[in-house]
């Protein structure tokens, strides 16, 4: 087909998601450069919006909510200013001077580690579209991750818990990415700074403030570490995610200085 | 939290149209998101039921929508159509991922399409059902009823089991070019009877 060609005909299968891959790209085509057919499809999208209300009506269980309000509040981004000003998000404002370095240019090193790290964790089956997912993001500079991670979430297989530093770190961010299934994730963390031999940091994870053992991790000279997080229950079960520095090994509790949380 | 609005920001929310609610979701208003569910959960729940099969998978999609819609608020274009359509071709989108990866499991049940036909009678109607939505629904069916069988069935596999024109071509013993007739059929048809006949002139 031809992409200066109308869809008209298409449009109905378009909009039900009944073409092939094939199809569905040459109409996608056509409609970004096609005012008639877009408004065309606006129809057909709306009829395809009602034909829901057609559906026997069926009450949801009544803790639903309860957990649609506690997953948006974890999946929050609680940013400090502080961080805000110097942090990742002037990436999103374009204030990086070079937002898109080639794989030549100095940022190259710690991505590449990060990749590897990625592929070790996301090496079993149940990552594996994660994995593609991720390589792909990958693809680009380290700074701009943390925006691509989010904006894939229509696609990708896992949820993003973002954490932002504290006072006692404010330029650290970190990411916990959690399998859809909520048994796996892995913590991503950069610009943590490197801890003395005696030290460890410790992830923590609360449910209503019971609060349990996510397992401590150092970061390399970089700042960066990334590591599977193991946790007595499925991973989003947790609303609240945190890190301290504690003594080498780890505490029963939190007993040191917080330098990373989803919320505030 | 942010309060736009004076001294009784519930009463507020409760009057707000979707419009407004979407608006107070961009800006992180969570008390809007809850009414959003308020108004929306048992839509979205019972097109996902409806598709999936299984509560517990319906009751992840509705989650997953939500937070969506929490978290994708912005890409929201009132233009191109009402909230309510939007939020659930997301949930729409989500179930048809999901039926595509139960897909590929070898025990995959064969498709009966007894069970994804459109509902055409009220009977089961829900008597906690608001006025605007039995007339909604009441419409909707209104207009799938003066579709043929046929098209109605190629429609419903479509719409609500993802299948492309030639699973179901596959699924119906039909020829393709029937089934994308079928579907382009009805669905022109709807169009005509949900959208062009409803608009203001």
């Amino acid at each position: 087909m031809v992409t200066n060609e109308h869809v008209t005909e298409s449009l109905p299968a378009y909009t039900l998601g009944a073409l092939d891959d094939v199809e569905a790209r040459e109409v996608e085509e056509h409609l970004a450069g096609c005012a008639t057919c877009r408004q065309a499809l606006t129809a057909y999208e709306n009829v395809a919006g009602q034909l829901a209300h057609a559906v026997p009506r069926r009450e949801p269980p009544p803790d639903l909510k309860r957990k649609v309000m506690a997953g948006i509040a974890a999946a929050d981004v609680t940013v400090d200013p502080a961080v805000d000003a110097g942090g990742i998000l002037d990436t999103a404002s374009g204030t990086v001077a070079d937002p898109a370095p080639t794989r030549e240019s100095a940022d190259t090193a710690p991505q590449e580690g990060w990749l590897q790290t990625l592929r070790r964790f996301f090496a079993g089956p149940v990552w594996q579209p994660a994995l593609l997912v991720l390589v792909i993001l990958l693809g680009a500079v380290n700074v701009a991750l943390w925006q691509r991670v989010q904006e894939a979430q229509d696609a990708a297989p896992f949820r993003t818990v973002r954490l932002a530093g504290t006072e006692n770190a404010s330029g650290a961010t970190g990411v916990i990415i959690i399998s859809e299934d909520g048994e796996h994730g892995a913590l991503i963390v950069q610009e943590l700074p490197q801890l003395s031999e005696e030290q460890e940091y410790q992830l923590w994870l609360s449910d209503d403030g019971e609060r349990a053992d996510g397992g401590t991790f150092s970061v390399d000279e970089d700042g960066y570490d990334s590591h599977y997080v193991s946790s007595p229950q499925p991973l989003d079960e947790y609303d609240t995610f945190g890190v301290t520095i504690e003594p080498a090994g780890g505490s029963p509790g939190p007993t040191g200085p917080q330098v990373l949380g989803n919320r505030r | 939290m942010q309060q736009k609005h004076g001294a009784d920001p519930e009463a507020a929310l409760s009057e707000a149209d979707d419009q407004q609610l979407i608006e107070l979701v961009c800006q992180r208003n969570e008390a809007a998101l809850s009414e959003l569910y308020d108004r929306y959960a048992r839509l979205l729940f019972s097109v996902a039921l409806h598709m999936v099969g299984s509560r517990a998978a319906a009751e992840e999609i509705t989650l997953d929508a939500f937070t969506q819609v929490w978290e994708k608020a912005e890409r929201y274009n009132p233009d191109r159509a009402s909230l309510s359509t939007w939020m659930v071709s997301i949930a729409r989108y989500r179930a048809i991922d999901r039926l595509r990866r139960w897909d590929a499991r070898p025990e995959k049940d064969s498709v009966y399409w007894t069970d994804v036909n459109f509902e055409l009678s009220s009977h089961h109607h829900n008597p906690e059902a608001s006025t605007e939505e039995k007339l909604l629904r009441e419409r909707v069916q209104g207009a799938l009823a003066e579709l043929p069988v046929e098209q109605r069935q190629a429609l419903a596999l479509a719409y609500f089991k993802g299948m492309s024109h030639s699973q179901i071509a596959n699924a119906l013993a039909l020829p393709l070019g029937t089934v994308k007739t079928r579907i382009r059929l009805a669905m022109e048809k709807l169009r005509r009877l949900l959208w062009e006949e409803q608009r203001p002139a």
